[in-house]
């Protein structure tokens, strides 16, 4: 009970969100190779995947976490491309650049549907660490059953105009606004 | 081997072994192809699914994901009953995944494995192994197998029914040809009658019942008209044989009458001649005798007036004499001439000497010309009745013969024999000479008229 108490105190005076370090692993792992397995609107720089990770003020340690993860794992960079990851707070959204991949991590409602606007306005991939933000427009998140699968939302993925290797379906579990299937 | 030969062998034999030959083939072919195409459609279909694993499984190994293959291969198992074994490895050769014993059916079923890539990266993320049970297609064959043992034996049952039906359908061709072959059309050996079939074998039976009907028709004819043939070829055989025999004796009958009338012809030539040359020698004899009587009187008067003078006989009355004498020998011989060419037809009694010297009379200027002796022996009162003509010019015409023989022989002796004999029943007058004799040859043709050794010189009508 001490230390439950002394863990809120802590996370209140941090001001931020907790993550699964073995889902950011997972993601880590995995948001590169979404960026490759998708067709968009948005070219591709030809030497590098530019990745950018929006996080709140308080989760930056989390971003910078997760920014070491894909770069632990994909040191030498992915299919010839260096790993460019960029980290940018919702504060500062306004200021976002086109890149293949948004990873939004936790962040308050405003801030997460404005990165969403934008992302949705320019047709970039999304990929958000809660997948309750596919209900607000993010395209990919994970779906954690009995098994961990990529979940992905066709709806917005069209609205964006981003095909998916068929692969990639077979291995996840496609989001609907009407309740996944 | 005749009857492998017949028609009949012939048809069962090629519709046996057209019927084996095409199932056969059929079945081997069939067989074939369903096992390849099915076999191809299993690699095909299990190369699919391996091909369609695979990404997947490599996603997932790159995803990090290993407990979404698990689910995931679970899920393919349930859906294909065919796979006995997968086996899935990481790049360490260690299994990450492993459903049913893959080392149990290694000596069956088909093992098909694939490499996991990660496309991304080039690496290797690991393998996986698939068995895939091949029994359905063993199931397949063998109910296949099965369904073509049955099929075999129903097509056996089938031929056999076909033959025997066959059998039976060339029975009546069969009988047609025995009895065909039995035929005689003089005897009833055959037994077939017309028949109501409308087949092949029905048309041909009613064509050959047809036909030996007319030939046994045209062979009662045949016979018939061959006896009346050789009724009648006797009848004319004997009719002819009549004819003939009447014609040979007609024939005979006519050579003969030809032969008498050619003998009455050249009688009848030989008496005109004779009766002409009589008629001349009558005038003659008529002309000759007035004179030779005149100068045989002259000499009778000038005779007596020598006697009645009493004048010795001199030379003179000695030539008187001679001319006197020569005188009656030529008006004798006027006589023998005009007696010879007057035809007589009448017997009468005659001395033969007198006839012999009648006819010598008449060649003596050829005997003395060539220089032949007469040689004249024998009885001199011998007397026949006859036809004295007929005789004279008989002695002519044989001495005559005689002569030219002679003469022809050029032999040294010249001498024609004249013999008078008689006995009691017989008078004989015989005549030879020195000319050589006749060959039997001639002998035996000397009295057919018109036949001469003479040649030109010859008429053959002097004997």
């Amino acid at each position: 009970m001490r230390y439950l108490l002394i863990l809120i105190m802590l996370f209140s005076i941090a001001g931020g969100y907790s993550y699964n370090d073995q889902l950011m692993q997972i993601y880590a792992k995995i948001a590169p190779r979404l960026v490759l397995m998708s067709k968009m609107p948005y070219v591709l720089p030809k030497e590098s995947i530019d990745i950018t990770i929006l996080y709140e003020k308080g989760d930056e340690r989390a971003a910078e976490n997760l920014r070491e993860k894909m770069l632990e794992i994909y040191p030498k960079g992915l299919g010839n491309r260096k790993l460019e990851i960029g980290l940018v707070p919702y504060s500062m959204s306004e200021k976002l650049k086109k890149v293949s991949l948004l990873f939004l991590l936790e962040g308050d409602a405003d801030s997460v549907k404005a990165a969403l606007d934008f992302a949705g306005k320019e047709k970039l991939l999304t990929i958000s660490y809660n997948r309750k933000l596919l209900s607000q427009g993010a395209i990919l998140s994970l779906y954690i059953g009995k098994t961990v699968k990529p979940f992905l939302n066709l709806e917005a993925a069209k609205r964006s105009d981003i095909v998916f290797d068929s692969v990639l379906f077979k291995i996840s579990k496609i989001y609907s606004s009407k309740g996944s299937q | 081997m005749k009857r492998f030969t017949s028609i009949r062998s012939k048809v069962l034999v090629a519709v046996v072994l057209f019927i084996l030959a095409s199932f056969g083939f059929v079945e081997y072919w069939h067989t074939s192809f369903v096992k390849r195409q099915f076999l191809r459609s299993e690699e095909a279909r299990n190369t699919l699914l391996i091909e369609t694993v695979t990404p997947v499984l490599g996603v997932n190994m790159a995803f990090g994901l290993d407990g979404a293959n698990d689910s995931y291969l679970k899920s393919v198992i349930s859906k294909n009953s065919n796979i006995i074994s997968i086996v899935l490895k990481d790049v360490d050769g260690r299994r990450i995944y492993a459903y049913g014993n893959n080392d149990i059916g290694k000596n069956s079923g088909t093992l098909i494995s694939r490499t996991i890539n990660d496309d991304a990266t080039g690496t290797v993320l690991g393998s996986v192994e698939i068995r895939f049970s091949n029994s359905y297609y063993e199931e397949l064959v063998s109910r296949h197998e099965q369904f073509t043992r049955r099929f075999f034996v129903v097509m056996v049952l089938m031929l056999v029914v076909l033959i025997w039906l066959l059998n039976r359908a060339f029975l009546p061709m069969v009988n047609l040809i025995k009895n065909v072959r039995l035929f005689d059309p003089r005897k009833d050996g055959f037994n077939m009658k017309r028949t109501r079939r409308t087949d092949e074998v029905g048309v041909v039976q009613n064509a050959l019942v047809d036909m030996i009907e007319r030939i046994r028709d045209y062979t009662n004819r045949l016979d018939s008209m061959t006896d009346t043939l050789e009724l009648k070829v006797k009848e004319r055989t004997e009719q002819l044989k009549h004819k003939t025999e009447k014609l040979e004796k007609s024939n005979s009958a006519l050579a003969e009458k030809i032969n008498k009338i050619k003998e009455q012809e050249n009688l009848l030539i030989a008496q005109s001649r004779l009766a002409a040359m009589g008629e001349m020698m009558s005038m003659v004899a008529h002309q000759w005798r007035q004179p030779l009587a005149t100068t045989t009187l002259m000499i009778t008067d000038y005779n007596i007036k020598s006697m009645l003078s009493g004048k010795q006989k001199d030379e003179r009355d000695e030539i008187m004499q001679k001319i006197s004498d020569i005188m009656i020998y030529l008006s004798d011989t006027v006589d023998d001439f005009q007696t010879y060419f007057k035809p007589e037809n009448k017997l009468e009694k005659a001395n033969l000497n007198e006839i012999v010297r009648r006819g010598v009379n008449f060649i003596k200027p050829r005997l003395e010309r060539f220089g032949i002796e007469l040689v004249y022996t024998g009885d001199k009162n011998v007397w026949v009745e006859t036809y004295v003509n007929e005789l004279v010019q008989v002695i002519i015409n044989i001495c005559n013969n005689a002569i030219d023989a002679i003469v022809e022989a050029e032999s040294g002796k010249k001498t024609i024999t004249i013999e008078i004999s008689e006995d009691k029943d017989c008078k004989k007058l015989s005549i030879s000479d020195t000319g050589g004799g006749m060959s039997k040859e001639v002998m035996d043709r000397a009295f057919e008229p018109y036949f001469s050794t003479k040649g030109k010189n010859g008429t053959g009508l002097g004997f």
